[in-house]
């Protein structure tokens, strides 16, 4: 099966930025499958996900070796195709259930110009409705003469899910969805996107700092720092023999129901940026005078693709445990 | 058996606030105890009145009705003058660290503000004190005279936490002090609670809606539904054998970092309107029966120091609540 969306060496720079915000990622997806970005604040991983879907402001650079989506160079795509391609083949949706609503007009007249600007209303109005009912807003006709200040931010998100899959796309890029939701209604609205994406055959790009969520989620994990793809790999085997030290230290540093407690956890050190060499040899205890002056290239490595100079010792002999 | 006066004490707490024609009881019947060095978690979901307890507890918000007792003493009577004894003794850490400090002043200045306010210092100990206290949560001197932007989010959490332990405080509010910081900086700032409860023994009144961080740094805990306590115990009781069935779902809705140990169908949380009558959770419960809906549950004994606010406590923990 040819992949829906291949990324080579993905580098983005803000205007005026010493380093880039993205630099040099490179991943395939599948059609239907999950693939999740996860990291932390500042490591670009949002960028990621602008980026292709184009939505960066002109003045900010991308590059890339290749950029494809179903077959179609993202980066040579004019704004009348690359509107219609939003509109129809590529939905997004965001963390902040208030932020992604206009406060002043109804969750249903909203919901309607998406399909308007797909080309889809009134064709699709019984589907909206039924997808409505399906992520769980009872009684969708009377609700979609709501405001979204009537609506609470699970329900914001719930709307936002029928909305973004009514065009039925094949990609959904989807940003800290349920970040900003209590637990239970995380857990529902990940179970709810998790059906239908199985029934559309629909492709997910997860973005996400929530190491439960992704382990939830997504069948295959990128592990972003500074920009940069430190390991990759099929979720299970990164989650159980990671080989960088970055994301053994991110898994380490979860609180778990199962763990021990009032015991300290184990926790990374904070660094500097270095130049030249990897981008976590500030912070990491095994560093060598390698790790400062050459940037590890990624190796496949039993399962996981690690950038590493030192992956093997450090899966056998983990920097930290968890 | 000796009794130690508790160090804090919420005695059938109600607060209501109006939103326009609507009466909301963010509130309702809310007691809980904190011993003197205790570190006592307080989870549940947006809108269970947690901040509302965290800002009854700082003397933002008066009860309407029930009491506050401070190491015995009624927190109103502490409040009447100028209720400096209680305000350097009861100090809070917020949710987001860089809001939390005034932007145009330095660090340094926002971590002597307490001291010079209280005239604990001046001068040259002022100085020294605040180097002590960056010292005390880890931070380099130099930081005190950087402004807030120009530090990261978990350095400005220390230096808030500075700020908080600046007067020797008995008691920490904190209020969802780590849920805005990334992974590796939380591990941090919960190590730093850690040490602080066991180097200066401070009491923690420690609210989060992130079960998993509760249960690491509480010595008991507290769950919260709807403005009151559905289930309270020591935090082993509470995770290992949760008697209400909310507190079964928080803890099936907490997705583990494993794949292969996750839940295996996180029940559903819709909403329904909040009822009048009986037991605010019963709309989500499986196990509600109708006296559940007529009758309001009171908390009560479950196990030693465990109680919990069910009529269906006897239904065992493997019957899960669990839908679909």
């Amino acid at each position: 099966m040819s992949p829906i969306l291949s990324v080579r060496g993905l580098t983005v720079c803000y205007p005026n930025a010493d380093q880039p915000a993205v630099d040099g990622v490179g991943f395939d997806l599948e059609p239907g499958a999950t693939i999740a970005v996860v990291g932390e604040s500042g490591s670009g991983k949002s960028t990621v996900a602008l980026a292709l879907s184009r939505l960066l402001n002109p003045a900010v650079s991308i590059r890339a070796d290749a950029l494809t989506f179903e077959g179609r160079d993202l980066l040579g795509l004019r704004r009348e195709a690359l509107r219609r391609l939003r509109a129809r083949r590529i939905a997004m949706i965001f963390q902040s259930p208030f932020g992604s609503w206009n406060p002043s007009r109804t969750i249903g007249a909203q919901l309607v110009d998406g399909l308007r600007a797909a080309g889809l209303w009134p064709d699709r109005r019984e589907r909206l409705l039924e997808l409505l009912k399906r992520v769980g807003i009872d009684d969708p006709e009377r609700r979609l003469g709501d405001y979204p200040h009537r609506f609470s931010g699970g329900m914001l998100q719930r709307a936002m899910i029928a909305g973004a899959l009514v065009t039925e796309p094949s990609l959904l890029v989807a940003d800290e969805p349920t970040s900003a939701l209590d637990a239970t209604v995380q857990a529902e609205i990940l179970e709810i996107l998790d059906e239908l994406r199985k029934e559309q055959n629909l492709a997910l790009m997860l973005i996400s700092h929530d190491l439960g969520v992704v382990a939830r989620v997504a069948q295959h994990t990128l592990v972003l720092y500074r920009g940069q793809v430190v390991e990759s790999g099929p979720t299970a085997a990164l989650y159980r023999h990671a080989g960088h030290p970055y994301t053994q230290g991110l898994l380490a540093a979860v609180p778990r129901l199962e763990g021990p407690r009032k015991t300290p956890l184990p926790a990374m050190p904070q660094g500097t940026a270095t130049r030249g060499g990897c981008v976590f040899a500030s912070r990491c205890p095994r560093a060598e005078d390698l790790c400062r002056t050459s940037a590890p290239s990624p190796r496949h490595l039993n399962g996981t693709d690690v950038a590493c100079h030192f992956a093997e010792d450090v899966r056998r002999e983990p920097i930290w445990r968890w | 058996m000796a009794m130690v006066t508790p160090l804090l004490e919420l005695r059938n707490l109600r607060k209501t606030f109006t939103v326009g024609p609507r009466a909301v009881a963010a509130v309702r019947d809310v007691s809980l105890t904190i011993q003197p060095g205790e570190i006592v978690g307080l989870v549940g979901e947006s809108g269970s009145g947690k901040s509302t307890v965290a800002n009854l507890v700082l003397g933002l918000e008066r009860p309407d009705a029930g009491e506050i007792l401070y190491q015995g003493r009624p927190l109103a009577e502490l409040l009447a003058g100028s209720g400096r004894a209680y305000r350097s003794a009861v100090q809070a850490v917020f949710q987001d660290p860089v809001q939390a400090m005034d932007s145009r002043k330095t660090v340094g200045w926002s971590i002597a503000e307490p001291l010079v306010i209280h005239r604990a210092a001046r001068g040259a100990a002022l100085r020294s004190r605040v180097a002590e206290l960056l010292g005390a949560v880890h931070l380099d001197p130099s930081l005190a005279d950087r402004y807030p932007h120009q530090i990261s989010g978990g350095q400005a959490q220390r230096a808030n936490i500075a700020r908080a332990l600046a007067l020797e405080p008995s008691l920490l509010v904190c209020d969802e002090a780590v849920s805005a910081l990334d992974v590796s900086v939380q591990a941090q700032i919960m190590n730093l609670f850690l040490e602080i409860q066991q180097r200066l023994s401070t009491a923690m009144l420690f609210i989060s809606h992130a079960l998993p961080v509760v249960r690491h740094l509480a010595d008991s805990m507290v769950v919260m539904y709807a403005g009151a306590v559905v289930e309270q115990g020591p935090t082993e009781a509470v995770c290992e054998a949760p008697r209400h069935p909310y507190t079964r779902l928080l803890i099936g809705s907490s997705l583990p970092p494993d794949p292969e140990r996750q839940p295996v169908r996180p029940p559903s949380a819709r909403r329904e309107a909040l009822p009048t009558a009986g037991c605010r959770f019963a709309p989500r419960c499986v196990l509600a029966t109708d006296r559940c809906r007529s009758d309001d549950p009171v908390l009560s004994e479950v196990g030693s120091a465990h109680s919990a606010a069910c009529w269906r406590t006897d239904v065992p923990a493997l019957v899960e609540p669990v839908q679909g």
